[in-house]
C-alpha cells in the first residue's frame, strides 16, 4: 500500500515528533516511495540550513554583548574611579605634606579581610543593608553623640557582596574625611563619612 | 457600579493568596529567566535589552496574579509574551537599521582580537539572519526562534496557540519562507 505523507508530517518525522506508530509507518513508507524520500531529503536539508543560520545568532551573541555590557559598566565606573583616584591623590598629598604643627598625618588604615561580607570591614555593621542602603544625605545629617561611640555605617555602592577589601581613609583638608572600601580589583565598593572624627580628636 | 463592571473581575482574583502568587512568580523567574534572556539575545543581538524585555515579562506576570490560578499554561504565556516582545524589538531595530551599525561597531571593537576576521564574519551573518527574521510574519519568526531554543512541538503549540498537529506544517512553511527570503537577499552564501 502506498500512502504518501503530507509535508508537515514529514517535517515532524524529522524531529521525531510523530507518535511512535506513525514514525514506524513513515519509515516503512519512505523505504518504498522515492517521491516522499526526495521530499524528506529536501526538508532535512532546508531545516539544517535554517537551523545553521539561526545558530549563528548564538555565536554572535556569545562574542559581543558581554563586551558591550562590560563597556557600559566600565563607563559607569569610570566616573567613580576618577573621583576616587582624585580623592586618593589629595589624601596622599595630605599625608606626604604634613602641615607644621599637625601632630600626626591623616591615618590610612589598610585592613586585609576575608569572607564573609559582614567580616570584610570589621567596624562596618551596615554592610548588611546593601539592598536598602542608607541615603548619603541622611548619613551626613545624622550627627549625634552616638556617632562618637559607634562608627557611621558604610554605604554600599553596588549590590554585590564584598568578600575582601581594603579600607582607605581619604581626607581632604577643610571637608569631612571618608572611609572607602576598595575590592581587590580596585573598585570602590562602599563609603562612609567619618563625621565623628572631629569630635573624637 | 454597573453589574457588567462587577463581572469584569473574576471571583478567583479576589480570593488569591498573593504571597503564594509571588512565590510562584519567583520560581518561574528562576527557572526560565536565563533561558529567556538567551533566546531574546539571539534574536535582538543585545543582551541588555533582552534582560529588560525578560524582566518586563515577569513584571507583567506579577501584575496578573489571576493568571497564576487560572489553570492556563503560565510557561507558555511567558514565552509567548517574551517572543512577541522580542520580535517587536527586532522589527524596531530593523527599522532603524541599528543591527547593521551594531555589527559594524562590534567588528571594530573586536578588530584587535586574534579572531577578528571570524568575529566580523559572525557579526555579518547574524545581522543578515536578523534582517530576514524581522521581515517574516511574526508567528513564523517566533516559531523559528522558539524551535531553535529547543521547545518541543507540544510546547510550541501551547506557546503560540496553534494545534499540535499543525506545528510540522507551519514549521516547514516558515523554514521555506526564511530560506527563500535569505537566498533572495544574499544569494547562496552564508
Amino acid at each position: 500500500m502506498k500512502q504518501c505523507w503530507p509535508e508537515g508530517a514529514l517535517r515532524a518525522y524529522l524531529d521525531g515528533e510523530l507518535p511512535p506508530q506513525a514514525m514506524e509507518s513513515v519509515t516503512a513508507h519512505l523505504s518504498e516511495c522515492a517521491a516522499c524520500e526526495r521530499l524528506r531529503v529536501e526538508l532535512a536539508a532546508r531545516a539544517g540550513h535554517v537551523a545553521g543560520l539561526i545558530g549563528t545568532l548564538a555565536e554572535a551573541v556569545a562574542r559581543t554583548p558581554r563586551r558591550q555590557a562590560a563597556a557600559r559598566s566600565a563607563g559607569s565606573w569610570g566616573w567613580t574611579a576618577a573621583a576616587v583616584a582624585l580623592a586618593a591623590g589629595l589624601a596622599i598629598a595630605t599625608v606626604l605634606v604634613p602641615k607644621p604643627g599637625t601632630p600626626k598625618p591623616a591615618p590610612v588604615a589598610v585592613i586585609e579581610t576575608a569572607p564573609p561580607a559582614a567580616e570584610a570591614v570589621p567596624p562596618a555593621p551596615a554592610l548588611a543593608p546593601e539592598r536598602a542602603p542608607v541615603p548619603a544625605r541622611a548619613a551626613v545629617a545624622r550627627k549625634s553623640r552616638r556617632l562618637s561611640a559607634l562608627p557611621e555605617p558604610f554605604l554600599a555602592l553596588d549590590n554585590e557582596p564584598i568578600e575582601s577589601g581594603i579600607v582607605m581613609r581619604v581626607t581632604v583638608p577643610g571637608s569631612t574625611p571618608a572611609d572607602i572600601v576598595f575590592s581587590p580589583d580596585g573598585r570602590a565598593r562602599a563609603i562612609r563619612l567619618v563625621n565623628g572624627t572631629k569630635q573624637d580628636r | 457600579m454597573q453589574p457588567d463592571e462587577i463581572a469584569l473581575e473574576p471571583p478567583a482574583a479576589r480570593t488569591i493568596d498573593r504571597r503564594r502568587a509571588a512565590e510562584r512568580v519567583e520560581a518561574l523567574f528562576h527557572e526560565h529567566y536565563g533561558r529567556m534572556v538567551g533566546m531574546l539575545a539571539r534574536l535582538t543581538g543585545d543582551r541588555a535589552q533582552s534582560e529588560e524585555i525578560a524582566s518586563d515579562v515577569f513584571h507583567k506576570l506579577s501584575q496578573r496574579p489571576a493568571l497564576l490560578v487560572s489553570g492556563e499554561d503560565v510557561t507558555a504565556w511567558i514565552y509567548r509574551v517574551a517572543s512577541n516582545a522580542g520580535v517587536d524589538a527586532l522589527r524596531a531595530i530593523s527599522r532603524r537599521r541599528r543591527y547593521e551599525d551594531a555589527a559594524a561597531t562590534g567588528a571594530i571593537r573586536l578588530a584587535a582580537e586574534s579572531s577578528a576576521l571570524d568575529a566580523m564574519l559572525a557579526a555579518e551573518r547574524a545581522a543578515r539572519v536578523r534582517s530576514v527574521l524581522a521581515s517574516l510574519k511574526a508567528r513564523d519568526a517566533q516559531l523559528l526562534l522558539l524551535r531553535s531554543s529547543g521547545l518541543a512541538y507540544r510546547e510550541l503549540a501551547s506557546t503560540l496557540g496553534i494545534e499540535p498537529g499543525s506545528v510540522g506544517t507551519l514549521l516547514a512553511r516558515a523554514e521555506a519562507e526564511f530560506e527563500r527570503r535569505f537566498r533572495a537577499r544574499y544569494g547562496e552564501s552564508l
